[in-house]
C-alpha cells in the first residue's frame, strides 16, 4: 500500500472500524481485510488525484455488504472483484461522481442477472458493461447501459426499458453491443437478430420455458396460456406468470396482478408476436415465434 | 443498533391505486442486498419520495417518536373516548405522521426557521443534526457548524473576526478583512439553546436570519437561502436571556418535542449496547444534493391551493386583528393600535364572548405569518403526494405554524369552561379548535355559496375599462346596501371588520373612477 489508500485508510480508521461493527455481524474480520488489500486498495492507489472518502466507503460497504452473500470472495476474489479491478480505470470516474449508487448498482446488478441467468451471464454482464464505462459520461448513462446488457443478457422482461434507453445511445455504441446501429422495436420481429431486415420466417418454436415445481419450475399443474390486459400469462390456477420473450430469450416472472383474470380468460392466441402453447400432460410451455427467414 | 438501521423504506412509501398491471421496473435490476439503488438521474428522482424515504427512516431508525399527532383519515375512523375527561382518541385510517420529524423535515425542503421546544435530554439538537447530514454535511461539518448560545456569546463568536493581519495595515474600513465564520455559509443553520444568547448578539442574529447576510466592520457576507433550526428549553422563549420580539417573530414553525413513551426502553438499551450514534448512519440514499433542496423547493410552490379553501383560511385569518375598543377610526380598531401605543392589554375590559374567537388572542395574524401558512400546508400536501392543498393539509399544520403567532388572551370568557381550559396550555389543541370553529362559522354563514364581499372583489378585479357611468352608480349602491346589512347585523366581528374595509375600498376605487369618468365628460 503506498498511494492515496493508505492515508485516507489511516486518516478513516476509526469511522471504518465502526462501519465494521454497523455491517460486520458475524463476518471474519480476516475476510475482510483480505477484500481490502485486493480490491479497495489497488483501486483507490490507481486514482488520478486524493481519492474521495466517499469512494472509500462504499468500496468498504460493498466489501461488508458483498461478502455476506457471495459477491466477494472470502478467500480469494470473486470474479466480480476481478472485474471490477481490472476495469478501475474507466470506472473510477463514474464512482468518483456517486460512490455508494455506482458500486451498488454494479452488485445488485450482478447477483440479479446471476440469479436469472447463471453466473457466466452474469460476469459476461459486468465484463461489458466495465468495459464500456468510459462511454458513459454520467452514473444514470452506466445504469442504463447495465439494462440494456441485461435485456442482451436474456432478461427479456427488460425489453421496452432497454429499447427505450438504446434509443438514446449513439449508433456506434448500439453497433458494438449488438453488431447493427438499429434495433427494429416492432414486436413482430421481436425474434429476429439485431440488424435483420429480411422477410419474417414461418412460425416455429424458439424457446421452452416452465417446468415441475420439484425440478426447479414454477408449475405444479401443467399449465394453460391466456391474455390479459393485453399481455400474455400461463397460469397452473394456483399461481401466473407472465410470459415475456424475443430473441436474447424466454422468462416467466410472477404476475399476482394477472391470477384472477387468467382464471377467467380464454385460450391465448398469438399476442404482441408472441405464440405460448402448453405441450399436453407436461408442465412446459413451447414459445413459438417468427424468426427472419433462413435463420 | 444492527445493520437493519442503514434500511430505507422502499418506495412508494405512500402507495396510491396503480394505473394498470406493472410492467417492468428498471429499478429491479438495481434492487439487491447491497441496497436499493435508483438509476434514474438525479434530477428524475421524486424528490418528494425521496423525502418520504428519510422521514420514515428517520422515525424507524434514528429517533423515537412514536408519535402520530399529523392525523389523516380517508374512511371513518374507530374512536374512542378515555380517562376523565373523556379524551378523544383517533386512529388515523391514513398515513399520518409525527410532527416532531416531520415539521424540521418540510422546513428542510421549504428552507424557513423552525424553532424545536422541549426539555434537556428530548433529542432536540439530534434532529436538527440529521437534517444538517441529510442536506449533504459531515457530521464533522456539523458539529462545527453548530452555534451553541451561551451568555457570553459575542458578535465575533456568532460571525466572526476580523484577521489581526489586515485591522494592523488597514487604512480604512474597506481594506479590514474579515474571518467569516463557516456556518454562515452552510444550507443548514444550527443554533442551540437560542434563548441563551446576550440580547446584542441576537440581533446580529436577526440580521443573519431575517436578511440573509452578516455585517462586521462595513464588510457584508452574503448567505445562501438556509433551513434554520433553533433550540429552546422553554416554550415561554425564556431562558437566559427575553428573546427580542423580532427574532422570535422570524420563527416560522414551532415543533415541540414530545415525551418518552416508556414502553419503548428496549430500544433505547439497544442503542446504548451498540454504542453507535445515528447521526453517523445516515443512508446514502436519503442524502439530498443541493440542486435537489432547490427542486424540492421548486415544486413545493408550485402546488396549488384552491380558490375555496384559500377562502377558508382568509376567513379565519379575519377573526384576529380586529379589536373594536381599541379606536373609534374602523381602520384603527385592532390589537396592533393598543400593542404600538403600548397600552397594557388589560385596560380594555373586553373579555368577549365564548364564541367570538377574536377575544382568544391578543393580537392578529402579520403577512409574515399568513404567507408561512401558505408554504407550509403547501409543503404537506407536497410531502403526502398530493398536487393541490387539501383542507386536512391546512387544518394540521396550522397549530405548529400559529404556534408563537398567535398570542392568547388567557383569560378570555372561552377558557372559563372546564372543557376548555387545558386549551391554555395546549397551544396546538387551542389552534386547531380555533380553525374548526372558524370553519363551522363558515358554513353557517354559507360562505362557499353567497360570498357578497368576495364576488365584489372579484367583479372589480375583471378591471373598471369600458364601465359606465350608470354601472359604476349600480356597483357603488351595492357595496353601500352590503354596509347596511352588516350596520344591521349588530356586533361586529373580525371578519365583518375586513369585509367593511374591503366594501370601503371598493367604495374608494369606483367613486374615483367615476369622478375620472366625470371629468372626462366634462373635458372641451
Amino acid at each position: 500500500m503506498s498511494g492515496g489508500a493508505a492515508t485516507l485508510l489511516a486518516t478513516w480508521r476509526d469511522a471504518l472500524n465502526a462501519r465494521f461493527a454497523q455491517h460486520g455481524g458475524e463476518l471474519a474480520p480476516e475476510a475482510m481485510l483480505a477484500f481490502m488489500r485486493r480490491t479497495v486498495v489497488p483501486i483507490l492507489d490507481g486514482w488520478d488525484g486524493e481519492p474521495p472518502v466517499a469512494a472509500l466507503m462504499a468500496l468498504f460497504d460493498l466489501g461488508a455488504l458483498g461478502l455476506r452473500v457471495g459477491l466477494c470472495g472470502e478467500a480469494e476474489a470473486s470474479r466480480f472483484e476481478r472485474v471490477l479491478v481490472a476495469r478501475a480505470p474507466g470506472l473510477r470516474p463514474l464512482i468518483a461522481k456517486a460512490p455508494g449508487l455506482v458500486l451498488r448498482g454494479l452488485g445488485n446488478g450482478y447477483l440479479n442477472v446471476a440469479r436469472a441467468r447463471g453466473p457466466e451471464a452474469a460476469a459476461a454482464w459486468f465484463e461489458a458493461l466495465a468495459a464500456a464505462a468510459p462511454r458513459c459520461p454520467e452514473p444514470s448513462a452506466l445504469l442504463d447501459l447495465g439494462i440494456v446488457l441485461g435485456w442482451r443478457a436474456g432478461l427479456a422482461e427488460a425489453r421496452d426499458a432497454a429499447l427505450d434507453r438504446v434509443g438514446r445511445f449513439e449508433p456506434a455504441l448500439i453497433a458494438a453491443l449488438f453488431g447493427a446501429p438499429v434495433i427494429d422495436a416492432d414486436p413482430a420481429r421481436r425474434f429476429c437478430r439485431p440488424g435483420a431486415t429480411g422477410p419474417l420466417g414461418p412460425l416455429a418454436q424458439v424457446a421452452t420455458v416452465g417446468g415441475f415445481v420439484g425440478f426447479g419450475g414454477p408449475f405444479r399443474r401443467p399449465p394453460r396460456a391466456a391474455v390479459v390486459a393485453d399481455r400474455l400469462v400461463c397460469t397452473d390456477g394456483d399461481a401466473t406468470f407472465e410470459l415475456h420473450a424475443d430473441v436474447f430469450g424466454a422468462r416467466l416472472v410472477p404476475a399476482a396482478w394477472a391470477h384472477a383474470g387468467a382464471q377467467a380468460a380464454p385460450a391465448a392466441g398469438p399476442c404482441a408476436g408472441v405464440v405460448a402453447e402448453p405441450v399436453a400432460d407436461s408442465h412446459h410451455v413451447r414459445v413459438l415465434g417468427r424468426r427472419e427467414a433462413g435463420a | 443498533m444492527t445493520k437493519r438501521h442503514a434500511q430505507v423504506s422502499q418506495a412508494p412509501t405512500n402507495p396510491r391505486a396503480a394505473g394498470g398491471p406493472p410492467r417492468f421496473d428498471v429499478a429491479d435490476l438495481y434492487r439487491g442486498p447491497l441496497g436499493d439503488v435508483d438509476p434514474r438521474p438525479a434530477d428524475a428522482v421524486p424528490v418528494d419520495e425521496k423525502l418520504r424515504q428519510a422521514y420514515f427512516w428517520i422515525v424507524n431508525h434514528a429517533i423515537i417518536s412514536p408519535f402520530y399527532d399529523l392525523e389523516f383519515v380517508d374512511a371513518p375512523p374507530a374512536t374512542f373516548n378515555l380517562g376523565e375527561h373523556q379524551t378523544r382518541v383517533v386512529l388515523p385510517t391514513a398515513q399520518s405522521y409525527s410532527s416532531y420529524v416531520l415539521l424540521p423535515l418540510l422546513n428542510l425542503a421549504v428552507r424557513r426557521r423552525c424553532l424545536l421546544i422541549g426539555g434537556p435530554g428530548r433529542g432536540k439538537t439530534v434532529i436538527a443534526t440529521l437534517l444538517g447530514l441529510l442536506a449533504g454535511y459531515t457530521p464533522r461539518e456539523m458539529k462545527q457548524g453548530i452555534q451553541h448560545g451561551q451568555p457570553q456569546m459575542t458578535i465575533a463568536d456568532l460571525l466572526g473576526n476580523p484577521l489581526p493581519s489586515s485591522l494592523v495595515s488597514a487604512t480604512t474600513m474597506d481594506d479590514v478583512k474579515i474571518a467569516w465564520r463557516k456556518w454562515l455559509g452552510m444550507r443548514v443553520k444550527i443554533i442551540d439553546e437560542y434563548n441563551r444568547i446576550p440580547t446584542r448578539t441576537q440581533s446580529a442574529l436577526l440580521t443573519v436570519m431575517a436578511d440573509e447576510y452578516a455585517e462586521l466592520y462595513d464588510q457584508i457576507y452574503e448567505c445562501p437561502p438556509a433551513a434554520w433550526y433553533l433550540t429552546a428549553n422553554d416554550d415561554a422563549g425564556g431562558g437566559t436571556y427575553q428573546v427580542i420580539e423580532a427574532l422570535r417573530d422570524r420563527i416560522d414553525v414551532v415543533v415541540k418535542a414530545l415525551h418518552f413513551n416508556t414502553r419503548f426502553f428496549g430500544e433505547l438499551l439497544e442503542r446504548v449496547e451498540s454504542g453507535q450514534r445515528p447521526e453517523e448512519l445516515v443512508p446514502p440514499e436519503i442524502v439530498f444534493t443541493g440542486p435537489e433542496l432547490d427542486r424540492m423547493e421548486r415544486e413545493i410552490r408550485a402546488i396549488h391551493l384552491p380558490a375555496p379553501l384559500l377562502r377558508r383560511m382568509e376567513f379565519f385569518a379575519a377573526q384576529f386583528e380586529f379589536f373594536e375598543p381599541a379606536g373609534r377610526t374602523i381602520e384603527y380598531q385592532t390589537k396592533d393600535t393598543v400593542k404600538v401605543a403600548a397600552v397594557p392589554f388589560e385596560t380594555f375590559a373586553a373579555r368577549g364572548s365564548a364564541e367570538d374567537l377574536g377575544a382568544q388572542t391578543r393580537n392578529g395574524l402579520s403577512v409574515r405569518a399568513l404567507t408561512t401558512c401558505l408554504v407550509f400546508a403547501k409543503a404537506l400536501a407536497w410531502f403526502r403526494g398530493g398536487r393541490e392543498v387539501g383542507f386536512d393539509d391546512v387544518r394540521q399544520i396550522l397549530p405548529f405554524v400559529l404556534h408563537d403567532k398567535l398570542v392568547q388572551q388567557k383569560d378570555a370568557a372561552f377558557f372559563d369552561a372546564a372543557e376548555n381550559a387545558p386549551y391554555r396550555a395546549d397551544l396546538v389543541g387551542w389552534i386547531r379548535v380555533l380553525f374548526d370553529r372558524a370553519c363551522a362559522e363558515y358554513d353557517r354563514l354559507g360562505r362557499d355559496q353567497a360570498d357578497p364581499v368576495g364576488e365584489a372583489l372579484a367583479t372589480f378585479d375583471r378591471g373598471l375599462e369600458g364601465l359606465d357611468e350608470a354601472t359604476v352608480d349600480e356597483r357603488l349602491a351595492g357595496l353601500e346596501r352590503r354596509l347596511r346589512e352588516i350596520e344591521q347585523g349588530g356586533k361586529l366581528y373580525g371578519h365583518l371588520f375586513d369585509d367593511v374595509l374591503a366594501l370601503k375600498y371598493l367604495h374608494q376605487r369606483y367613486t374615483n373612477y367615476r369622478a375620472w369618468l366625470r371629468a372626462r365628460g366634462a373635458a372641451p
